[in-house]
């Protein structure tokens, strides 16, 4: 049908109708063949194929997901997180600059941060005191939505990372991390740094990487986060407290506020804590499930 | 003479097109400042932050896809459901979807942490990434983009290869060997085009459905997590497409002088749409505010009465959405001079739009107190833009006037489409 | 028939293009492309040449002392490759974790130190940024413009060390010569390389050696010596169940960094924590009770609820009955000092003060604690002693939660003896006057001193001045104006700081110092029993500069200074007895000595081996030691002035004509140490102090009175401004420190909303506020937090100097007062001030 007003449409543009007799449906027919066959060719259909291709991936990806969840569990030898103690915490901030110390974040990159107006319409505007490090969530949106999985959550112990080498510097993971842990390395550098006194040779430790900060060099780029000092983890992947192995944070704490350990470990101070006492975990309703919990 | 005579005649029209060429120039050379400066000092002089993570480029970026979408979107009017009125703009329109999703492209890439990565993207998606999703679609777009522009142009460019010019060498090279300009091959181009478009439709209405999907799906940010989104975005991409191709038409297609007619049935398109897209908002609005959960009205709150209130009311609401629903509703409906206007207006509009999705989603805090437990200009709610930013985004239009301008010229004549004969 | 394509070449061609380059892209990306659903897994690449190279187990873990503020906390330094890499806490260091041995060894190892380990507060934390900052003085720098003023580009010339020592030597010399050495004045941060100060001032013979306790808590001392002879009792919060604390911000103005920790571990245990302040501060936000008050009224307060304990008969009997004396005379005086009375004075509700009066008196243990909040006023002598006499009521005195003597044995000060000749201008009267004030400190009063050089006032007019490790500019009240004039009226001024501060600005010579990280030191640490940690340089001098003591030991060798037997003091080691060149050397004989005549009895090497490179007592803290029987040495040459047995007899050391000291006093028949006041008991009522006058010439009263301060408000300055300490920053000295801005930047002016309405300002206004004595702008934070007569800001801010990151950053509080110290003690009063605010 279509065929015969496109031939009319044809014979109508013609100047001579010349091979326009009726009844020939061969140049029809061979088209429509033709057509596809040459759409094949133009690789559109090669793309067709890409898609397909891309379509059995993540189906095959999707089973093997689902595989590892269960050999995630089994893989899964610690899940590190923290109990932070509100009724300890002063306000010092003395976490965010040990924080910094560690892992020689330049400025604008925070990896955890003291609130102090979290609870709002207080009395006389009190101060709750809080800080705030990445939660390492059971289920972290910051991971889901990275396009290249950049950024992702260890299946040993739980800790969400990011891979410089890998991440683009997109920020949709600061975008759906509804905690604001997330910090955009904009290539600043302290003082320190900039004036190239003898500090600025030193390098991050942070994932044993050692990187020291060179323009367009990463983590300069990146977005950058807690990871719970997993540099400070030995081979077992386990902390150690009495050999300074343990979060720079929780070491300085002046109120002794911020208890870190192994959930996964029923005896550990964390574990106890909860417990024994009462605590909250921030948006819950999000179902993102943090590995940080607050006393109260 | 009168305004309208004075517009009306083609003089003036080509005076518009010399000013034009002038604007993209000038736009495209003062903006490599810009571009510059991104390249020697990275994201140092960029305004946004870890807390207004997204900015200007961003939102260029939803603006310039939604264009291209939209112009598409209108084109396949003429390609797929064959509506004789729009004929005229058919190629155009293919062709400033193009434009504009190369300008988008560019928006997006300096906005990377990491430019030299981007391949990134295609190496290692994680389909459970909007973002990867989006990026394979697009790039499915382009390609086809690509190959309806080229069987949209190619008897023409067959034809015009046999010119010894250099315009003839570039078009023999641009029609890829192709030599026949027989009329039956200008009808299989015809076919593929239609079935190109075909399935064009149903792509660009999920990649950018995608794009709002990327938004939307965010939870974290209570002013993008909304059903609507992705509709929204692919109807306010509908409005500003229909919008520019007015304007185009009107300066690129006689739209003031032989094809009046053109101009005000996209007009009326176009209100159409806009209508549809001011009920949608409307209802965001509404649902919200009724709904009354702070954290869903922050974000709104900033839109209405923040730092930045006069972008909504202003440009978005008096400028972008009452006018040109006046122009287009109103007697003036029917002159093609206050249509095009409106045009403008609803496309800048659209632009206002834009960016009071991606920045106010964003300014709110996240947890109360968060821009206060920090001292350092990285950790802000208000963000304007920086010069470098500006100048970058400026000199990507310029690039699109110039690519747009060379194509409306340079190719063979978009007036031909039709084959309404010379 | 037509195709597309009219010729095979044609449509291969086309197809080779397209399709090829579209199949091909295709291949390639597939080839590399690892698409998945979800984030999956990975291993990162790790670097083993950094680890081996930076790494944890590279270089070496140096323990030392903090000294960004005062508190001498411990910590470790690692020092990778000559640089300083990062600074943690030092879990061996008490200082770091409790001031009670108890809580402190519980758990305790060798091998670890404390049980959950040490503290370092911001400021410890950013001492990096302090030593590596690029703003430090760098060579000695001598001034060629004669105009001093903070606006005056000084155009320093950079000289060697060896003409800045010798020009400023032969500066001395010819002081010396003139017979006029008393003309020099030498003053110095009150416990950094002070004894080789003090040794040096009293071998050239100047009498005018100064510390900067007198700017700080002097008025704390005097109050607290006065009552129960112990200069600085520390609270023993965490086994205390009821703590009131007036005017001390010890979480955040962290001097001690196991303040945060007992504190809110006290709250833990069940303590109830009662803050006086008319500001909200962040100790406050961890207390049960905010009680705003008026400032300058805390006597008043304290007086109340004396009151209200001893009319419902609430205090501690047996305390009183055996260690208390004037409580006669006390309980006359408070009868009338009714909850009704303070309430007027201080703005706190009669039932609350009711309320505070019986549970302090009714829990136990309890206490009452003080520091600068109620002490920097005119009246904050006597103010302490009401509240310190609170402590005696509840017999809180040295027991268990309550307010501890501390045991302070460590290193010794070895006194050197001075050669005659030198005493003539060395028993001249000091230029501070400080025998002017009945219960001033050693440290001398900075207001009278810059004053009288200032005005031509005072005994005589000075002519040098040494100033080390201090910026009376910006610390001390008016400082600004008077300190600027002073340094003007002085033929040489000496300044010796790390960083360009306004004094060093206005100075003669600027000497470049050390910080903490790049010297010695030995501190006698802020706990209840004897603990002494080492501060040892962990890298050289980063420009090659000398450290303080050394820079004082070459002055002393080019003025060739020796002791009464001749020797020369600077170049013979003290313990050594032999001639050491090297200045480093010669100081670490110096402090060996100190500490081998000291309690630790070891030398510097042994010190720097023990675990943490801390000494300890380990017999711990110990409680009521006023009934600590005296020991048999004691004994041996005491004379008792009276009956041996019968109790209230006084234990003198040697007989009263031979210049006795009391040491003691007869208790349940036995000779006790008692409290070293002259009754050797605490004193509610002072007859010592009863001859005595005041600086002004004033009657003083020996009675713990309650008097208005001097200034007060009135319609033209209707508000009272006060000034604080925050974690966030130390003094005036870290404004430039590029991590602790971060923590904060600024000092905005805090404002109650009701307040600010009445002026029509709004949160972020600039605000002008004006004394008669200056106007300062001000950014204003409106908060609840701030009593609604109140204004005030954090210290420390509002730099014309000290590096580029702090100029004209904030807002100095200072400028709005005038050098004026309460008549009693000498302390500076920084937070009595009367101001009105309007927009700017
Ligand atoms: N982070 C940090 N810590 C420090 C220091 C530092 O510079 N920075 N300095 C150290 C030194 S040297 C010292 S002396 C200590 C001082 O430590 P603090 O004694 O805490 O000194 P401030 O913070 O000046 O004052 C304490 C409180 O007194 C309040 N106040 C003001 N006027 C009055 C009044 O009339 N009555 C009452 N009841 N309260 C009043 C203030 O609001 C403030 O909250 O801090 C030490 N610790
Ligand atoms: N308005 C107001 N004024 C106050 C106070 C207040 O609460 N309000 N508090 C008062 C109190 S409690 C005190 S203790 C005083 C303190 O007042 P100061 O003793 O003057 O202490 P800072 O203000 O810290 O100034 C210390 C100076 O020494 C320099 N410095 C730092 N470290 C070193 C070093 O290692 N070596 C050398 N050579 N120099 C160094 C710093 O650069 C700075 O210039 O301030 C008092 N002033
Ligand atoms: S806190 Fe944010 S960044 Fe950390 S895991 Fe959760 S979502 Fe990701
Ligand atoms: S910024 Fe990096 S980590 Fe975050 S989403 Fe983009 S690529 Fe992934
Ligand atoms: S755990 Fe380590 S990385 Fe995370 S906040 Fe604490 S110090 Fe920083
Ligand atoms: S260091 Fe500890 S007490 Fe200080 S702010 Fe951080 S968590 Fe709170
Ligand atoms: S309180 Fe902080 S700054 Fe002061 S000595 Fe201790 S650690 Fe250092
Ligand atoms: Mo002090």
């Amino acid at each position: 049908m279509e065929n015969k007003d496109v031939r009319d449409g044809l014979c109508e543009s013609l100047p001579d109708a010349t091979g326009c007799e009726k009844g020939d449906e061969g140049p029809g027919v061979l088209d429509r063949r033709d057509l596809i066959s040459h759409l094949l060719k133009l690789g559109a259909g090669g793309l067709a194929t890409y898609l397909g291709a891309h379509a059995l991936l993540n189906a095959t990806s999707a089973i093997a997901k689902a595989g590892q969840q269960h050999s995630a569990h089994a893989k899964q030898k610690y899940r590190y997180g923290m109990v932070i103690d509100t009724k300890r915490c002063v306000g010092c901030r003395a976490c965010v600059l040990a924080c910094k110390a560690e892992n020689k974040t330049p400025p604008g990159v925070y990896y955890t941060v003291v609130f102090d107006q979290i609870l709002e319409n207080r009395p006389y505007d009190k101060p709750t005191y809080m800080t705030k490090p990445c939660f390492h969530c059971e289920f972290p949106p910051c991971v889901d939505v990275c396009p290249v999985s950049a950024t992702y959550k260890r299946e040993q112990d739980g800790i969400v990372v990011v891979d410089y080498d890998r991440c683009i510097g997109c920020r949709y993971c600061m975008t759906a991390c509804p905690y604001s842990a997330r910090w955009f390395d904009f290539g600043e550098n302290y003082p320190a740094v900039e004036e190239h006194t003898p500090y600025a040779q030193i390098p991050s430790q942070e994932y044993n990487q050692f990187r020291k900060r060179e323009p367009d060099q990463s983590p300069i780029g990146n977005v950058r986060k807690c990871m719970l000092c997993m540099h400070l983890q030995d081979k077992e992947g386990k902390y150690d407290r009495k050999s300074g192995r343990w979060p720079a944070c929780a070491k300085t704490c002046t109120g002794k506020a911020i208890h870190f350990g192994d959930f996964m470990d029923p005896d550990s101070e964390v574990s106890t804590l909860l417990k024994e006492r009462q605590y909250i975990r921030l948006k819950e309703e999000l179902g993102t499930s943090p590995n940080v919990y607050y006393l109260i | 003479m009168s305004v309208s005579e004075w517009l009306g005649n083609d003089g003036t029209i080509r005076k518009l097109k010399v000013t034009f060429w002038a604007v993209g120039f000038v736009l495209f050379g003062v903006g490599l400042a810009g571009w510059y400066l991104r390249l020697s000092t990275g994201h140092l002089d960029a305004n946004y932050g870890s807390i207004v993570t997204w900015g200007l480029w961003v939102a260029s970026y939803i603006y310039f896809i939604g264009l291209s979408a939209g112009s598409f979107l209108v084109s396949s009017l003429v390609f797929v459901f064959n509506i004789k009125k729009y004929e005229k703009i058919g190629r155009l329109a293919i062709f400033t979807a193009l434009v504009t999703l190369i300008m988008a492209l560019f928006s997006i890439w300096v906005d990377l942490g990491h430019m030299g990565r981007s391949w990134h993207v295609m190496m290692y998606p994680n389909f459970k990434s909007p973002m990867a999703w989006m990026i394979y679609l697009y790039s499915l777009y382009m390609l086809l983009l690509f190959a309806e522009t080229y069987f949209l142009l190619r008897h023409d460019l067959v034809v015009g290869s046999r010119a010894a010019t250099l315009k003839g060498r570039v078009y023999r090279w641009l029609s890829l060997g192709s030599k026949d300009d027989g009329e039956a091959a200008a009808l299989r181009d015809r076919k593929i085009v239609r079935v190109l478009a075909t399935i064009g439709v149903p792509l660009a209405i999920m990649f950018h459905g995608g794009v709002g999907a990327l938004f939307g799906v965010v939870a974290a940010r209570p002013h993008w997590h909304s059903g609507l989104f992705p509709i929204l975005f692919l109807l306010s991409a509908l409005v500003s497409g229909g919008a520019l191709l007015t304007v185009i038409a009107s300066v690129f297609q006689d739209g003031w002088t032989r094809h009046r007619d053109v101009v005000v049935s996209l007009g009326e398109l176009v209100l159409g749409l806009l209508v549809l897209d001011v009920i949608f908002q409307i209802s965001e609005f509404l649902v919200t505010y009724r709904g009354g959960i702070p954290g869903h009205m922050a974000g709104m709150d900033m839109v209405v009465s923040g730092p930045y209130a006069w972008v909504f009311w202003v440009w978005q609401v008096v400028l972008g959405t009452i006018i040109p629903i006046a122009l287009l509703a109103l007697p003036t409906r029917k002159n093609t001079h206050y249509v095009a206007l409106a045009g403008v207006l609803i496309a800048a509009g659209i632009f206002g739009l834009r960016l009071n999705i991606v920045i106010p989603g964003l300014a709110v805090e996240e947890l109360h107190g968060l821009t206060w437990a920090i001292v350092s200009p990285r950790v802000n709610p208000s963000y304007f833009p920086s010069a470098t930013e500006w100048l970058l985004t400026l000199s990507l239009i310029g690039f699109g006037m110039l690519l747009f301008g060379w194509g409306e010229h340079f190719l063979p004549h978009f007036k031909k489409e039709t084959g309404e004969e010379a | 028939m037509p195709y597309i394509w009219d010729e095979k070449t044609g449509r291969r061609r086309f197809i080779k293009t397209l399709g090829g380059a579209a199949a091909g892209s295709a291949l390639a990306l597939t080839a590399g492309c690892r698409p998945t659903l979800g984030s999956k897994a990975r291993e990162l690449k790790i670097d083993e040449e950094g680890l081996r190279q930076w790494g944890r187990e590279a270089g070496e873990w140096i323990p030392s002392c903090c000294n960004m503020c005062g508190g001498q906390s411990g910590i470790l330094v690692h020092v990778v490759n000559g640089v300083v890499e990062k600074i943690e806490p030092n879990h061996w260091n008490p200082n770091n974790y409790s001031n009670i041995s108890s809580d402190f060894f519980d758990g305790y190892s060798e091998s670890f130190g404390c049980q959950e380990g040490g503290a370092i507060c911001p400021k410890g934390n950013a001492g990096i940024m302090q030593l590596y900052d690029p703003d430090r003085v760098r060579k000695p720098l001598k001034r060629r413009n004669p105009d001093k003023s903070l606006d005056a580009d000084p155009h320093w010339e950079e000289i060697t060390w060896d003409q800045a020592l010798d020009e400023i030597a032969a500066r001395m010399k010819k002081l010396r010569d003139d017979g006029e050495a008393h003309k020099l004045v030498w003053m110095s941060e009150d416990h950094s390389f002070t004894h080789i100060q003090a040794d040096f001032c009293k071998l050239y013979g100047t009498p005018n050696y100064s510390n900067h306790s007198n700017l700080c808590d002097v008025a704390r001392k005097a109050s607290f010596k006065m009552v129960m002879g112990d200069e600085r009792p520390l609270a023993d919060f965490i086994q205390s169940k009821y703590i009131v604390l007036f005017g001390w911000n010890p979480t955040s103005a962290i001097k001690w960094v196991y303040l945060p920790r007992i504190l809110t571990r006290a709250i833990e245990r069940g303590a109830r924590l009662v803050v006086v302040d008319p500001y909200l501060s962040d100790t406050a936000a961890k207390g049960h009770d905010w009680i705003a008050i008026r400032p300058g009224t805390d006597g008043a307060l304290a007086l109340a609820m004396g009151h209200v304990i001893l009319r419902d008969g609430l205090y501690d009997r047996p305390f009183v009955e055996n260690w208390v004396t004037g409580f006669a005379e006390y309980a006359d005086y408070v009868k009338d000092k009714t909850p009704e009375w303070a309430a007027d004075l201080t703005t706190v509700k009669a039932r609350v003060i009711e309320r505070l009066a019986h549970e302090l008196a009714t829990t136990k243990p309890a206490l009452v604690d003080a520091w600068s909040g109620p002490g920097q006023h005119t009246n904050g002598v006597q103010g302490g002693r009401a509240i310190a006499m609170l402590n005696a009521l509840i017999g809180s005195w040295d027991r268990p939660g309550g307010m501890i003597m501390p045991n302070k044995k460590g290193n010794k000060h070895v006194e050197v003896e001075i050669a005659e000749g030198v005493e003539k201008t060395y028993k001249e009267p000091r230029l501070d006057e400080l025998q002017r004030f009945p219960v001033g400190h050693k440290s001398g009063v900075y207001t009278q001193l810059f004053s009288n050089i200032a005005n031509g006032t005072g005994p005589y007019p000075a002519r040098m001045l040494v100033c080390v490790f201090q910026n009376p500019v910006m610390s001390i009240p008016g400082g600004t104006k008077t300190v600027i004039e002073a340094f003007r009226k002085l033929e040489t001024t000496v300044v010796i700081d790390t960083m360009m501060s306004e004094t060093a600005m206005v100075a003669d010579y600027v000497l470049p110092g050390t910080t903490y990280l790049e010297r010695y030191d030995l501190n006698t640490h802020w706990v209840t029993w004897p603990v002494l940690g080492l501060r040892q340089p962990v890298v050289k001098p980063i420009f090659g500069q000398l450290a303080e003591y050394e820079t004082v030991a070459a002055l002393g060798r080019r003025l060739e200074l020796k002791d009464k037997s001749g020797r020369e003091f600077f170049y013979e080691g003290p313990l050594s007895k032999k001639r050491i060149e090297n200045l480093t050397e010669w100081y670490e004989d110096f402090l060996s000595n100190e500490l081998v005549q000291g309690a630790p009895k070891m030398t510097l090497a042994q010190l720097k081996a023990l675990p943490g490179a801390v000494w300890m007592d380990r017999k711990g803290t110990k409680y009521e030691k006023y009934e600590a029987e005296l020991s048999k040495d004691d004994l041996k040459t005491a004379f008792f002035d009276g009956p041996r047995t019968k109790d209230g007899t006084i234990v003198y050391d040697k007989p009263k004509d031979k210049k006795g000291k009391p040491i003691g006093i007869v208790f349940k028949g036995k000779p006790v140490k008692g409290f070293a006041t002259p009754s050797r008991k605490v004193e509610l009522f002072a007859p010592t102090l009863a001859a005595r006058k005041d600086a002004l010439g004033r009657p003083v009263n020996p009675l713990p009175v309650y008097e208005p301060r001097d200034w007060q408000p009135n319609n033209q300055y209707p508000l009272y401004l006060i000034n604080w300490k925050e974690a966030s920053h130390t003094h005036s000295r870290t404004q430039n420190n590029a991590w602790l801005l971060e923590l904060k930047a600024t000092n905005p002016l805090v404002i109650n909303p009701e307040t600010a309405a009445k002026y029509g300002i709004r949160e972020g206004d600039e605000v002008w506020i004006e004394s008669p004595h200056g106007k300062v702008k001000a950014t204003a934070r409106l908060t609840e937090r701030m009593h609604p007569e109140v204004v005030g800001a954090q210290h420390g801010f509002g730099h014309k100097g000290l590096g580029q990151r702090a100029r004209d950053r904030g807002t100095n509080t200072g400028i709005l007062n005038v050098a004026k110290s309460d008549p009693l003690s000498g302390q500076a009063v920084h937070k009595e001030i009367c101001v009105r605010i309007y927009k700017a």
